[in-house]
């Protein structure tokens, strides 16, 4: 059948654009439409028909906007008048939706910080890591970015996608300076390529040619000034650890702080391979690996032809696949997960939550006050204002607040920078580009729409007649809608304060638990090269003083041990099939470790210096190991480690050598020379400063020239705790804006409510009410609503918490204590927000109050 | 009360000349004859609308007829304000217009 009729949806349009005389336009319009239709057919029929509703759009627009500018002022002026009579109502809307708004502005500063790592290198897109997993034994995936010297040349002659290769060793602490000035300093050996690849502000020097001499050296500009003051540090001499001479040949600005890679001095990979390292082969991976992709490379086919490289190249490194990272996630991804990622959404979320509290105030407000206005509502609708017309005007009231706001909250967050910054850890610019700027804006108007949208329905419902007939009073239903908005907010309040006493708690079990070890009063620091040969001196020297309690050596440092082995590996004598140790950690250390660390032993003996054959034949394990292999008597039965016999001589209890996040894990111990990594000291809990200035003293005396580097165990084993002390701060600042935001709404509401119900109260307490009886009442409907909120959140804020803490394998406990004292706290809190207003009115005369009109 | 807009001024002018039978149609069609100019419908019915917010027109339901859709027509007639707003109208282009047919045929010349 043929259409006789205009098109749906041009019909649906043209009645947009007339809604009040839709019959007539419509009408009129098929009328015509069908006189063209049977005249000049169906095409020429609907090109008239859209030409009526194109034609007169650009007449449209001029007219409405005319209008609309003319309705604005009309606004303004009440946005002003409301800004000056109405302070309790303004400023608390106002305050609010500003400290939301700067949340919003120091979170999108911090978030844009952490999304530009390493996006300042030009070749960024075509940049990769090597990053290697292997499948463990117990079924983990582990991670990590060691690749052997060889792979990278490898990688570039067999494989054509390939433009460039570096192999990169970093963070190596080594004396550094001029013949006459000499530092530990941290120092970055790279292939030549690496000057292609990364990009890096030259000051002085030739960014093609710095690193062609095997000896040279980059430094950054604070190392040159540092080293060479005024003088032109370009070719002059530097000398590298114990007698290497270098020329400088670059110098360059201070990397930015976003990148992965730290600002320090460069220096070509030959140099490490003077210093004795075999840097070409297959063994020993204390390299990382960065390439360059050719442009048109497929990353992902690249991956799965790389996976298997060391198959038929390395067999020792055999059961690790590889697989290419870009160097723009480097910083944000955490290799097995996590990373500052996990933050960004964190902190998102609470900021969004930070400004919906706001924009619930900003309701509560106005549909409270509805009552106020309504009778310049009347007024608007008696002169003949449509309710479209008054919704408009309420909304552009809003983000005219908003829009205030909005610049308050660029202020405040200007003077806040710098306290994120330090929580962060990291120098945040205040700065935006046109991209933030226009974000910025989209979230500041649509917090004030969303703000504006209910109370506009609300207040542009008021019925004059009503009004003028003797007042209205509040709808039962918009009442209840506040009360459960106060309750939502208070929830959202309690959740935060829930969490961060919680985290607060786990920090404090972290810091405080006990280890299994003593960890107060030990000094460490890292074996330099200059006093590693010394060692029995330094120990000999040190052991002097009566203050320093035992001075041993170590692989690893309590919270990091490096070397993991397991499974095949690992077998012993009397061991039952099937059964198989997946992961042992191995630490080599002194005999002394044992007095220095002050662990018992569960049976047997620990290394001692009477025993040689202890060096090469015998291990100690720990309480883990031995459930492990499941041996009734461990003491001297024999165990292989990678193919080297060993006897068991000793069981050490179990203590906490990683951190708490993870289960107690079997460890050997071996005494052995070789692969010491650290000193550690214990020493007297008197005349801390004297003893350690004795160490320092000694150390420069044996080796001269050497700045040792001391740190207390207890203070460095902080530091694994780095992210979660850094979520407690800044869930603590959270909760507080989230808790002030919440209390002004409150302020706000009760002091409405007061005021709206002076007669009553008079009436009340004439009638015999006591001023106890006036305050009950009106903080029974408060604090009702708090207390429900409370309820409603308790078991979300547990699952919540209980979830966190199961990253931990060792955590606090969550006690009813935390759920109380922050119901108390909030009750409190409310209590103490509305407490002077209560008071006001239930102390007031009656008399006063009744003779008020 | 503001004055007119020359749209609005013939726009009114044309539903007091169709009488009872201003209404969409016959207003477009009247408009087209008098001004030779086509008035989009979109136009015509934000004028409508104007007029009518400002009181100076209302409008009656039709019978509803078959050539439109079942529709009924839409008829604009003009309110007391919208009488005396012509009025008003009218009065002042004559004083505009004063003199005008003078200066061209009475052949007095300006300086």
């Amino acid at each position: 059948m043929k259409r006789a009729k205009p098109l749906k949806f041009l019909e649906r349009l043209l009645s947009i654009l007339s809604s009040s005389g839709k019959t007539g336009i419509l009408g009129d319009t098929e009328e015509e439409y069908l006189g063209i239709l049977s005249k000049k057919g169906r095409f020429k029929a609907d090109l008239w028909y859209a030409s009526q509703i194109i034609k007169p759009l650009p007449f449209l627009i001029r007219s409405t906007l005319a209008w609309s500018l003319e309705m604005f002022k009309n606004y303004w002026i009440s946005f002003l008048r409301i800004l000056k009579r109405q302070r309790l109502y303004a400023f608390i809307n106002i305050t609010g939706l500003a400290v939301g708004l700067a949340c919003c502005i120091l979170i999108f500063l911090w978030i844009k910080f952490e999304l530009s790592y390493d996006r300042f290198h030009e070749n960024r897109d075509d940049l990769y890591q090597v990053t290697s997993k292997i499948p463990l034994p117990d079924g983990d995936l582990l991670y990590f970015t060691n690749t052997p010297g060889a792979l990278a040349q490898a990688l570039k002659t067999e494989r054509p996608e390939v433009r460039n290769v570096s192999r990169l060793v970093d963070k190596v602490e080594m004396m550094l300076g001029t013949k006459d000035l000499r530092f530990l300093e941290e120092v970055r050996f790279v292939d030549p390529a690496f000057l292609e690849m990364f990009t890096l502000e030259f000051i002085e020097g030739n960014p093609k040619t710095a690193l062609d001499q095997p000896a040279s050296i980059i430094l950054t500009e604070k190392i040159a000034e540092k080293y060479f003051a005024d003088l032109d540090a370009l070719y002059q001499d530097i000398v590298l650890g114990a007698n290497t001479n270098l020329s400088v040949t670059g110098i360059i600005e201070e990397m930015p702080a976003n990148s992965f890679l730290d600002s320090i001095c460069l220096v070509p990979m030959a140099v490490l391979a003077d210093l004795g390292w075999n840097i070409d082969r297959w063994g020993g991976g204390n390299f990382e690996t960065y390439i360059h992709l050719k442009k048109d490379a497929n990353l992902k086919s690249f991956n799965a032809q790389i996976k298997d490289f060391y198959k038929s190249r390395a067999p020792n490194w055999a059961p690790s696949q590889l697989s290419l990272r870009p160097i723009t996630r480097i910083h944000l991804y955490g290799l097995s997960g996590g990373g500052p990622i996990v933050y960004v959404y964190i902190f998102s979320g609470l900021t969004v939550f930070i400004l919906l509290l706001a924009v619930i105030n900003f309701i509560n407000l106005s549909t409270a006050r509805s009552v106020q206005r309504s009778k310049e509502i009347g007024v608007r609708k008696i002169v003949g204002a449509s309710r479209q017309q008054l919704r408009k005007q309420i909304l552009m009231e809003s983000l005219l607040v908003t829009l205030f706001s909005g610049g308050l909250a660029l202020v405040i967050s200007y003077f806040l920078l710098p306290i994120l910054s330090q929580v962060i850890g990291a120098q945040i610019s205040f700065s935006f580009d046109g991209n933030s700027i226009l974000l910025l804006t989209g979230i500041i108007i649509l917090t004030g729409i969303l703000s504006g949208i209910y109370p506009a329905f609300i207040l542009s419902a008021v019925q004059p007649v009503q009004v003028y007939k003797g007042g209205i009073s509040p709808k039962q239903k918009s009442l209840l809608l506040r009360k459960v908005l106060i309750a939502f907010q208070f929830s959202l309040a309690i959740f935060m304060l829930i969490t961060m006493i919680g985290v607060n708690k786990q920090l404090q079990y972290l810091f405080t638990k006990d280890l299994g070890y003593n960890r107060s009063n030990v000094v460490s620091l890292g074996l330099a090269q200059e006093i590693s040969g010394k060692f029995a001196t330094v120990q000999t020297e040190l052991m002097q003083n009566p203050e320093i309690l035992s001075v041993t050596r170590s692989s690893s440092t309590m919270g990091e041990v490096s070397t993991t082995t397991g499974g095949d590996a690992i077998t012993w004598e009397g061991q039952a099939g099937g059964r198989e140790m997946p992961r042992a950690h191995l630490m080599r250390v002194d005999p002394e470790w044992i007095e220095t660390f002050e662990v018992d032993m569960a049976a047997g003996r620990f290394f001692s210096n009477e025993f040689p054959v202890d060096r090469t034949e015998s291990v100690v394990i720990n309480e883990t190991a031995l459930k492990t292999m499941a041996l009734k008597a461990p003491i001297g039965k024999r165990i292989t480690v990678w193919n080297r016999n060993f006897r068991i001589i000793g069981v050490i209890k179990d203590f906490h050598f990683y951190s708490l996040h993870e289960e107690i894990q079997p460890l050997i111990f071996i005494n052995r020379y070789a692969g010491f990594n650290n000193i550690f000291v214990r020493i007297n809990s008197q005349n801390l400063p004297r003893t350690i200035t004795f160490i320092q003293d000694k150390l420069k005396e044996i080796a001269p020239g050497y700045v040792p580097d001391l740190k207390f165990l207890d203070e460095n084993l902080q530091n694994i705790y780095t992210a979660e002390q850094r979520m407690e701060k800044l869930t603590k600042y959270f909760t507080g804006l989230a808790i002030f935001i919440s209390c002004i709404g409150l302020l706000g509401l009760v002091s409405f409510s007061a005021r709206q119900r002076t007669k009553e109260i008079a009436i009340r307490k004439v009638l015999g009410a006591s001023e106890g009886n006036i305050a009950y009442q009106l903080f029974k409907e408060i604090l009702i609503c708090v207390a429900a909120a409370n309820v409603v959140v308790y078991p979300l804020a547990y699952l919540v918490l209980r979830d966190w803490l199961e990253n931990y394998a060792y955590h606090t406990s969550l006690g009813l204590g935390i759920f109380i004292l922050s119901s108390a706290l909030t009750l409190a809190i409310a209590a103490l927000s509305i407490g002077w207003n209560v008071l006001k009115a239930s102390l007031a005369n009656p008399v006063d109050s009744l003779r008020y009109e | 009360m503001k004055e007119l807009t020359k749209a609005e001024e013939t726009l009114l002018l044309a539903i007091l000349r169709l009488k009872d039978n201003a209404y969409g149609v016959a207003i477009k069609r009247h408009l087209q004859k008098t001004t030779g100019k086509a008035l989009p419908y979109g136009t015509l019915y934000f004028i409508l609308e104007q007029l009518k917010n400002k009181g100076l027109v209302k409008r009656s339901t039709g019978e509803s007829r078959p050539e439109r859709g079942g529709r009924s027509r839409i008829y604009y007639s003009l309110t007391s304000q919208g009488d005396k707003a012509l009025q008003k109208a009218y009065e002042m282009q004559q004083k505009i217009w004063e003199g005008y047919a003078d200066l061209i045929w009475g052949g007095k010349t300006r300086t």
